[in-house]
């Protein structure tokens, strides 16, 4: 399935985007293309609602209507992957925060355009966001990034589609 | 600034054991010890903040960079005679090698390679593997032609070896952070500076 | 539709040195192209083996952050305490050299605190929830640290280590759970109270306590700050690095705050510090609304 993954600061503003498709899957028709942002952000405000929850996976009180739609899964106690927060027409949205509450946010879009919605397997989209954090610490690291900065090394985008490669576009 | 330590006589501290067996005792039993990782940050947040206030002139970081180097060579020295005892080294061939075994590694607990020496033997380089002062840095590409990361390096070896009447030019020729292979640092001796020790020392 | 654009530069650029351009937020998302090879981290590393020779194209022969490993083992972990005075003893004088006043001093030593405590603050968290023992074994250690150092000698392994993530050992691989967020204001101060203060200065503070007067008010007491007891003879706190330190960590984390430290000496410790930390507002009304 082809993903839209973004990376999203402190005041909203996108440090690292990207698409990822494959030559065997379809790609995000063009009209979808131009909208993924916006969905994205459409999501933002559930995942700050769920960013200071004690048990944002637990889903039944969560105090938004999308609460029931989002995914379950074994690691309850975690609260850096969020599981599936959100769904657009078909398209399901993921979401995770870093510790310095950086916003990793994904739309999954499904192969076939018949509108059933996207079924997320938690267990590689967790390690595919987990890597990510991995990666974004390691730039962090770095003396001369600065917090908040777009991250423009074309090695952390290279890293970062090997890792949607063998995790999330297989 | 005293210069006694300088001048113990070379008979009086007979070296038994190699250099780097000393050394490692001296690390391992008699050195007070810091997360290396802060010491890495610490020096990557002054370098970051040097050239934003020099708004990313770098040749004027590295200055900046080589100064507060040489000031601390100056403090520095003192600390490590009185923590070694080491006699004056009689030739510059001893230098390199209290430099690399002893210096780098009871203040670093590194051990760069000597080599390069010059036909002359007059120069020679520091080849560094590990340097604790560059770990988790990527050069930005602006910086990455002019800027020598870890120039305090040489302002500390400057300051250092002027201290026991040695005057040198120390400076980088290569950085694996510039994409380089090697981590190099040439130490030249210009002079001895006979006159400067004070009189009634000897 | 920017996708019909084409730059002349960019194409020229996607045929020899395909997708090494990295993201461009001008640009938005990039595609993954269909007959890219994965790794685009190859080209840029492959460069590290020419050095002086592919010099032409500068940018893509740096060595990356991303060949490092985070393990707290990858490099040495140890310098001595001499070293850091000395460094931190010049950063005092450099900051004096730059400023007016002393508060102006004190704001520039904070800032390089701050500039550490939001590092320290992802850093320490993801390595927490990497399963113990996880790349500690003696051949691991060995190879983080040709890894992360001598990335020039064997570029091939290297290589390998790009295009086939699997053969690089993050340490995300390691990781079961991740450690929770801090939610609470007491969590993340007791997380400053001991893994950082054991990270930093290898023991725990000496006390964490809540104010009796302003809800908004905590205090970390540390009996012998670590930095003052090579700074002599001066008024400028140097502590207010630390205070730089807290307050990036709690910043980054979204509690906003106001770090001060106040020398607060007894009859044992003449250093004795006590660093007040007075939370802002929004904390308490966010922790309220949870209640």
């Amino acid at each position: 399935m082809p993903c839209y993954f973004a990376i999203i600061g402190a005041k909203d503003n996108p440090i690292y985007e990207a698409e990822f498709t494959n030559p065997h899957l379809n790609q995000f028709p063009p009209e979808l293309k131009e909208l993924n942002p916006f969905i994205l952000h459409a999501s933002l405000d559930i995942l700050e609602d769920l960013q200071w929850q004690t048990h944002p996976q637990s889903g039944a009180h969560s105090g938004t209507n999308s609460g029931f739609l989002r995914s379950r899964h074994s690691s309850s106690n975690s609260n850096c992957y969020l599981g599936k927060i959100d769904h657009f027409y078909g398209l399901a949205i993921t979401g995770y925060l870093s510790y310095g509450n950086m916003k990793f946010v994904m739309v999954h879009s499904g192969n076939a355009n018949n509108g059933s919605p996207v079924v997320v397997d938690d267990v590689s989209v967790k390690s595919f966001y987990q890597e990510v954090h991995e990666l974004y610490v390691k730039t962090l690291m770095n003396p001369f990034y600065t917090l908040n900065e777009p991250i423009t090394s074309p090695v952390f985008d290279g890293r970062v589609r090997a890792l949607a490669k063998k995790l999330l576009t297989k | 600034m005293s210069a006694s330590t300088n001048s113990v006589p070379n008979s009086s501290t007979g070296s038994k054991k190699s250099l780097k067996a000393f050394s490692d005792d001296i690390w391992k039993n008699k050195t007070a010890k810091i997360n290396a990782e802060l010491f890495t940050l610490t020096y990557g947040s002054i370098v970051s903040q040097l050239c934003t206030d020099y708004e990313r002139d770098f040749v004027k970081v590295n200055n900046q960079l080589f100064l507060m180097g040489y000031n601390i060579g100056m403090r520095l020295i003192e600390d490590f005679l009185a923590r070694t005892a080491l006699p004056r080294c009689e030739s510059l061939a001893k230098t390199s090698e209290v430099v690399s075994k002893c210096a780098f590694k009871i203040f670093l607990n590194v051990t760069p390679q000597v080599g390069n020496w010059s036909s002359s033997q007059d120069a020679f380089s520091l080849f560094l593997d590990e340097n604790p002062l560059s770990d988790f840095v990527e050069l930005p590409m602006d910086a990455a032609k002019e800027l020598w990361y870890s120039n305090i390096l040489c302002g500390v070896l400057k300051g250092a070896l002027e201290m026991v009447q040695m005057d040198c030019d120390v400076f980088f020729t290569s950085d694996v952070l510039k994409g380089d292979q090697t981590t190099e640092l040439r130490v030249k001796l210009n002079r001895v500076l006979k006159d400067e020790i004070p009189a009634g020392e000897d | 539709m920017k996708q019909k654009i084409i730059n002349p530069s960019t194409s020229v650029n996607t045929a020899t040195h395909p997708g090494s351009t990295g993201y461009d937020y001008t640009m938005g998302p990039q595609q993954t192209l269909p007959d890219l090879p994965v790794s685009s981290g190859t080209i840029a590393a492959s460069g590290t083996n020419g050095g002086s020779s592919t010099a032409a194209s500068a940018h893509t022969s740096l060595p990356s952050v991303y060949n490092g490993s985070l393990h707290p083992h990858a490099h040495n972990q140890h310098v001595s305490l001499a070293a850091f005075a000395f460094l931190f003893q010049e950063l005092i004088s450099q900051a004096r050299n730059a400023s007016k006043s002393v508060s102006e001093i004190e704001m520039r030593l904070h800032r390089n605190g701050y500039h550490i405590g939001i590092r320290l603050l992802e850093l320490l968290n993801f390595r927490s929830s990497v399963s113990p023992g996880f790349g500690s074994t003696s051949s691991s250690r060995a190879f983080f640290s040709k890894t992360s150092i001598n990335s020039s000698s064997n570029t091939l392994a290297l290589n390998n280590a790009l295009t086939t993530t699997q053969d690089e050992p993050s340490l995300a691989q390691g990781i079961s759970h991740m450690k929770r967020r801090d939610l609470k204001p007491v969590e993340i101060l007791q997380f400053i109270h001991s893994t950082v203060w054991t990270y930093l200065f290898g023991r725990v503070s000496d006390d964490l306590v809540k104010s009796s007067e302003r809800d908004n008010e905590y205090m970390l007491v540390d009996s012998a700050p670590m930095l003052s007891q090579f700074i002599s003879s001066t008024n400028v706190q140097c502590d207010f690095f630390v205070c730089g330190i807290i307050e990036g960590i709690l910043d980054s984390a979204s509690f906003p705050c106001n770090v001060t430290i106040h020398s607060v000496p007894e009859p044992n410790f003449q250093q004795r510090a006590v660093f007040v930390v007075r939370f802002e507002q929004q904390v308490l009304e966010r922790e309220a609304l949870r209640a």
